[in-house]
């Protein structure tokens, strides 16, 4: 059975303003997540890297390049957002007693979880793609770091502690 | 039928509902009479499920829960509608919610009233509010509607116009439970009326009772609360210093 999207939020509040919003705060941390990691990736690559007198970029010295790939690190920045999508479930269900005891009606429906399936779907589904962007910017990050760093300029044991780190 | 048994609650140590048992029968108009405080809310939310309570409450002798509830309608002085929505939307939302919503009466209930359907209900008159609120609870399609003063705000003619089309419409297994403070206005409208003061039952007599006692609900409701008609008279000489 297929549930209108409108039945996803409290009645009375509208979807496409709260999904609008919730997809931009994910964007904005998404960003934000990236940008971090682009100027910590640029700050070590340089260490590994200097100019010869062409103005190449060239490989050169004995340091590695760190492991900047981290669920944590990423975690950290979508924090916030993790916090505002569970206020926001938490105002989700305080809205039914603003203006009126709306909660009144809810608590009568044929469905027990109604009420709470209209409370807590955007937030949750918005925590579970908050989750997946994560995952998704440490596979981008790998690749990065495969694209534009050489084997021996990683730590052996880079791999395995990526893996550690995302499973 | 609902059946209470031992219903008890406290708010803290205050109790608000002391060992109530009652039986509403279907069919019945039923006033619930009471001063500030004495428990009237405090009942319908119990039997309702809305607060925690001690006691059994059954409906055709099966717990109330979220697979019968639907028999039970709730108009309240406090709205259960939702502010934000039209009338417009309230009826598809009660039509997707309540098998049993009865939308001819509906739509003939919010012509009578007047309302406008496509504006949000936060926008409308205290009075259009109690009129809307009330207009969802009959329309549900439930057994038992219950009314905890809906007409708070409502004018004398309002009221007497809500009174006889509320007489007209119910059918015969729909109950009605009001609890209201417009003792003398229901009481020609009711035929039963339950008396409770502080948290216990004090009076339920049926209006044929109270007709072959030769009595009125006002003179029965004084009799059972105890009251003096000297009372003011002694107060005001108290508080004037002479005699009124």
């Amino acid at each position: 059975m297929t549930r209108k999207s409108s039945r996803l939020v409290p009645a009375g509040i509208g979807i496409k303003p709260v999904v609008l919003v919730s997809l931009s705060g994910l964007v904005l941390c998404g960003f934000t997540a990236f940008m971090a990691f682009l100027e910590r990736f640029m700050y070590f690559y340089g260490k590994i890297t200097s100019y010869d007198d062409a103005g190449n970029r060239v490989f050169s010295g004995d340091e590695k390049m760190q492991p900047l790939i981290s669920f944590n690190a990423n975690f950290d920045i979508f924090k916030i957002f993790f916090l505002c999508m569970a206020l926001l479930g938490v105002y989700f269900f305080l809205h039914h007693f603003i203006g009126s005891k709306s909660i009144y009606t809810m608590r009568r429906l044929k469905n027990p979880l109604e009420l709470y399936i209209r409370c807590l779907a955007v937030p949750v589904i918005f925590i579970i793609l908050g989750i997946a962007l994560i995952y998704i910017l440490n596979f981008i990050y790998i690749e990065i770091y495969l694209a534009l760093v050489p084997e021996e300029y990683l730590y052996p044991w880079w791999n395995a502690n990526i893996w550690r780190d995302l499973l | 039928m609902i059946k209470i048994e031992g219903l008890t609650k406290k708010y803290g140590t205050k109790p608000a509902l002391n060992n109530v048992s009652l039986e509403l029968p279907r069919g019945e108009i039923v006033g619930l009479f009471g001063e500030n405080g004495a428990g009237k809310t405090t009942l319908m939310k119990s039997i309702f499920g809305f607060i925690p309570h001690k006691g059994t409450i059954t409906l055709d002798g099966e717990k109330i829960t979220h697979k019968n509830i639907e028999k039970l309608s709730f108009a309240t002085c406090e709205h259960s509608f939702f502010p934000a929505l039209t009338p417009s939307a309230h009826l598809d939302f009660y039509k997707e919610h309540f098998p049993s919503f009865n939308e001819k009466r509906y739509t003939g209930l919010m012509e009578f009233f007047e309302l406008p359907k496509n504006r949000p209900l936060r926008t409308f008159s205290a009075g259009q509010k109690n009129q809307f609120e009330v207009i969802l609870a009959l329309s549900q399609g439930a057994d038992y509607i219950f009314m905890d003063e809906p007409f708070a705000g409502n004018d004398v003619f309002n009221r007497e116009d809500f009174y006889k089309v509320l007489s007209g419409i119910l059918n015969d297994n729909e109950t009605v439970i009001l609890s209201t403070h417009l003792i003398e206005e229901v009481s020609d409208f009711i035929g039963r009326a339950i008396l409770i003061r502080e948290g216990e039952i004090i009076g339920d007599k049926t209006a044929e009772a109270l007709e072959n006692e030769g009595k009125t609900l006002m003179s029965y409701i004084k009799e059972t609360y105890h009251y003096r008609p000297d009372r003011v008279g002694k107060a005001l000489s108290d508080i004037m210093g002479e005699e009124v």
